[in-house]
């Protein structure tokens, strides 16, 4: 009986312990994310909280690379904000968008699109751990976060789940000194030219795989979103170095959903101006800030024959 | 239900405290409920193979018991087929199936080529196979005596902490457990917990940390520099280890929790100081599995040939050990690479003790345990590339020339290779106070109880603060 009590009163003190610290460093945490004023977090925070220009461009680190923010918006006469991330998926661009209808109404999504951007759902998935810190803060992500797994609001409880691994970040990004030069809102160029030789980054399985319904469901979302309230939208499928084998896809059900909505759907994958152009990639799938602006311009040339040109009253 | 999962997690904390609470003469069928649910979570239609096995195995194990003689063999033999057929069939169907293709067309010969049999394979196989085997094995050595209780040898197979990756039990280790009465023992379930709580720290803060940059490096080994290349082995072999003894932490604490004793199935690998040691210390259920059913026998039967007779037994040993481990020219060449170092071993034996004498331990020692780490990372090359062509590719640019060795793009993310430094050295330190302490864990079995309490506290803060919860499989469960 004396074994139980003292085993229950152990486990009891080290739950209790782990409660205080997942409080207290949680909020600490909390409180140092939200202090940093550059970095990766501290874009997603201005994405989600503070982004108001008209024109948002959306997608993984293709976008973030490849849409040059400064051409739009002189292209469209918009200012324009790039909120691309690094290996995110469409379910993130959806957290972008229902975040911002929040706060206005953008005019116009331009949101990049993979070749395999439809079946990649368990990575998808994973990659959404950035949107943890915002889960208390912005309750209509929650419906996208809970897709991770089916104990995600039990366990966001904790705070130091939702700021798990973001310790040398943070930290990392208070104590270092260089800003976010080199971004021009939100486009983060790359420079140089192919940093190896380049090779067919898309397999036929790949991209032959089937879509994922739930990823799918967020890129109807997005569209539907987009089009209730009064903004337009443009999917993309930006140059990639050599192009995806068959036909893909993603790229097959995108272009018919877009048709069915009538929504522009522009695919510059097999575009000779870029395709294997070893001036414009810094590697398969990214072009660097020669190619980036070239592929804008090209872009915006597309937009504005659309009519996706701001008319001033 | 994978051990990292939250529904592990919350099943766990059910079923536990319900094992008590269950009357002695119903646990096993508890258990067997509990086991049987929780490996139909993985594909429920699978449990009927494993079902199907056990009443082959245990029929054989009764009638090898009634029978004598020729006869015994029989049943044995039947026995083995069923589980290695069971085996030949969902694992390595396809393999053989793609290398008579292979075949066929280096011959010119046209025929249509044999299709591929497009089926999942059931999920840790292999394990619950040989844990099978190892009971008909022992049943015909007159080892053991036949389990009676068709429900407890059901248990014996299925019991859930060890069913899909081990540690593979032998039925004179495990079958009497079942029918021994638990009571709460809170030393052993304090015991057990600690075991759970490091493997959870192996699993979730090193292995699956450091097979972010792992997979990073592995994906495209021809864009890689030197560095990176180097620092994404040595990682894979922390990452290896780290996740697999994970999970046979978890699995020995989750049924010591329950009373059970589950065996060691890893014991500091990374100190060892020769391949041959390394195999005692790695992965050592199943080691000690092949050491008595393949290895022994075959040096028995072939003693006739002298020094001969253990170098073969030993390649043919680790040839199995390979195809075991998975169906594919990758993990043969796994298998012999290491069966070459320990016939090699046994070979210079002499030499080697010669040398040890000559050379300052201080020099040796160490040096023999760098070699000895190095030549199993360089086996894990092919233990991790998809193919053969992979796995040349990764070497070649590895150790070839005309590959950078600069600092690269792949350590573009510093806290990523900043906490799997630390999930690293942390590694490393309990493993080498475990090697200096007898075995016991120099902070988690301290005297004072503060200290317990405090390590098991930090070790539990870092798996919430640094730990990745992406839910991804042990990499032996494809095994």
């Amino acid at each position: 009986m004396k074994k139980a009590t003292t085993f229950t009163a152990k486990l009891l003190l080290i739950t209790l312990a782990i409660v205080i610290a997942d409080r207290s460093i949680g909020s600490l945490l909390r409180h140092y994310y939200y202090q940093n004023t550059h970095g990766e977090q501290a874009r997603v925070t201005y994405v989600l909280d503070s982004v108001t220009d008209p024109v948002l461009v959306l997608g993984a680190s293709r976008a973030l690379r490849q849409y040059a923010s400064p051409i739009i918006a002189d292209s469209l006469q918009m200012a324009c904000y790039n909120a691309g991330k690094d290996k995110q998926s469409i379910l993130y661009c959806l957290a972008v968008v229902k975040a911002a209808l929040l706060r206005y109404h953008p005019k116009c999504i331009l949101l990049d699109l993979q070749a395999v951007s439809f079946s990649t759902l368990h990575n998808s998935l994973d990659e959404l751990s950035v949107l943890l810190p915002y889960y208390h803060q912005h309750p209509e992500l929650r419906p996208i976060i809970d897709q991770r797994s089916p104990f995600e609001w039990l366990k966001t409880r904790s705070l130091l789940y939702c700021y798990n691994s973001l310790l040398l970040p943070i930290a990392f990004n208070h104590v270092s000194h260089s800003k976010d030069t080199g971004i021009y809102n939100g486009y983060a160029p790359m420079y140089g030219g192919l940093r190896h030789p380049p090779f067919p980054y898309y397999t036929v399985q790949q991209v032959s795989n089937p879509p994922d319904s739930p990823i799918v469901a967020a890129f109807r979302e997005i569209i539907n979103l987009t089009l209730e309230n009064g903004g337009r939208i443009a999917v993309i499928v930006s140059p990639v170095y050599f192009p995806p084998p068959g036909n893909p896809t993603t790229i097959q059900l995108a272009r018919k959903i877009c048709g069915e909505q009538n929504v522009p759907f522009l695919d510059y994958t097999r575009d000779t101006a870029f395709v294997q152009n070893k001036d414009l990639f810094i590697d398969e799938v990214h072009m660097n800030d020669v190619g980036a602006r070239r592929f804008t311009s090209k872009l915006c040339n597309d937009l504005i024959a659309r009519g996706f040109r701001n008319q001033k009253e | 239900m994978i051990f990292n999962s939250f529904a592990f997690l919350v099943s766990f904390l059910i079923v536990t405290p319900l094992y008590y609470l269950v009357p002695h003469r119903w646990r096993w069928l508890f258990l067997l409920l509990i086991s049987c649910f929780f490996y139909a979570s993985f594909i429920p239609a699978y449990i009927l193979i494993l079902f199907a096995i056990i009443l082959i195995d245990y029929s054989a194990g009764l009638l090898m018991e009634n029978a004598a003689g020729h006869r015994r063999k029989v049943f044995l033999t039947m026995s083995l087929v069923a589980n290695i057929g069971v085996l030949a069939v969902f694992k390595y169907y396809n393999f053989f199936i793609e290398n008579v293709n292979q075949l066929l067309n280096l011959a010119h010969i046209t025929v249509r080529p044999f299709p591929f049999w497009q089926i999942a394979l059931p999920i840790g196989l292999s394990f619950h196979t040989f844990q099978a085997m190892s009971y008909t094995l022992e049943v015909y050595r007159g080892n053991q005596k036949a389990e009676k209780h068709l429900g407890i040898y059901a248990l014996y197979v299925l019991f859930y902490p060890q069913l899909v990756a081990g540690p593979i039990e032998r039925p004179a280790q495990l079958l009497y457990q079942f029918r021994e009465r638990h009571s709460p023992d809170f030393d052993g379930i304090a015991t057990g917990l600690k075991k759970m709580l490091l493997g959870f720290f192996m699993k979730c803060v090193v292995a699956d940390r450091v097979g972010i940059f792992v997979n990073f490096i592995f994906v495209r080994p021809e864009a890689r520099s030197r560095l990176g290349l180097l620092t994404g082995i040595v990682f894979y072999g922390f990452q290896i280890y780290c996740d697999f003894a994970g999970y046979s932490l978890i699995a020995i604490g989750s049924a010591k929790t329950m009373g059970f004793n589950l065996v060691k199935n890893f014991n500091q690998p990374f100190v060892s100081r020769n391949i041959t040691e390394f195999w005692r210390r790695w992965h050592i259920s199943l080691s000690v599995w092949f050491n008595d059913y393949l290895f022994n026998p075959l040096l028995i039967a072939w003693r006739g040939l002298g020094k001969s007779a253990v170098v073969l037994a030993v390649l043919c040993t680790f040839f199995i050990s390979g195809l075991w481990h998975g169906a594919g020219w990758t993990f043969i060449v796994f298998g012999l690479l290491h069966g070459i170092a320990v016939a090699f071993e046994f070979l210079t034996r002499k030499f080697r003790s010669k040398l040890a004498r000559n050379i300052p331990g201080l020099i040796y020692y160490p040096a023999s345990r760098l070699l000895t780490f190095s030549y199993a990372c360089l086996a894990w090359i092919f233990f991790r590339a998809p193919t053969l062509h992979d796995a040349f590719t990764f070497i070649r640019r590895l150790l070839g020339p005309g590959t950078p060795f600069r600092y690269a793009s792949e350590f573009d993310e510093r806290s990523l290779l900043a906490y799997s430094l630390f999930g690293i050295a942390a590694v490393i330190a309990i493993d080498l106070l475990n090697e200096y302490n007898n075995g016991n864990n120099g902070l988690f079995n301290n005297k004072r109880v503060t200290i317990r309490l405090t390590a098991a506290f930090c070790m539990l803060l870092t798996i919430l603060l640094l730990g990745v919860f992406d839910g991804s499989h042990f990499i032996y469960f494809q095994f």
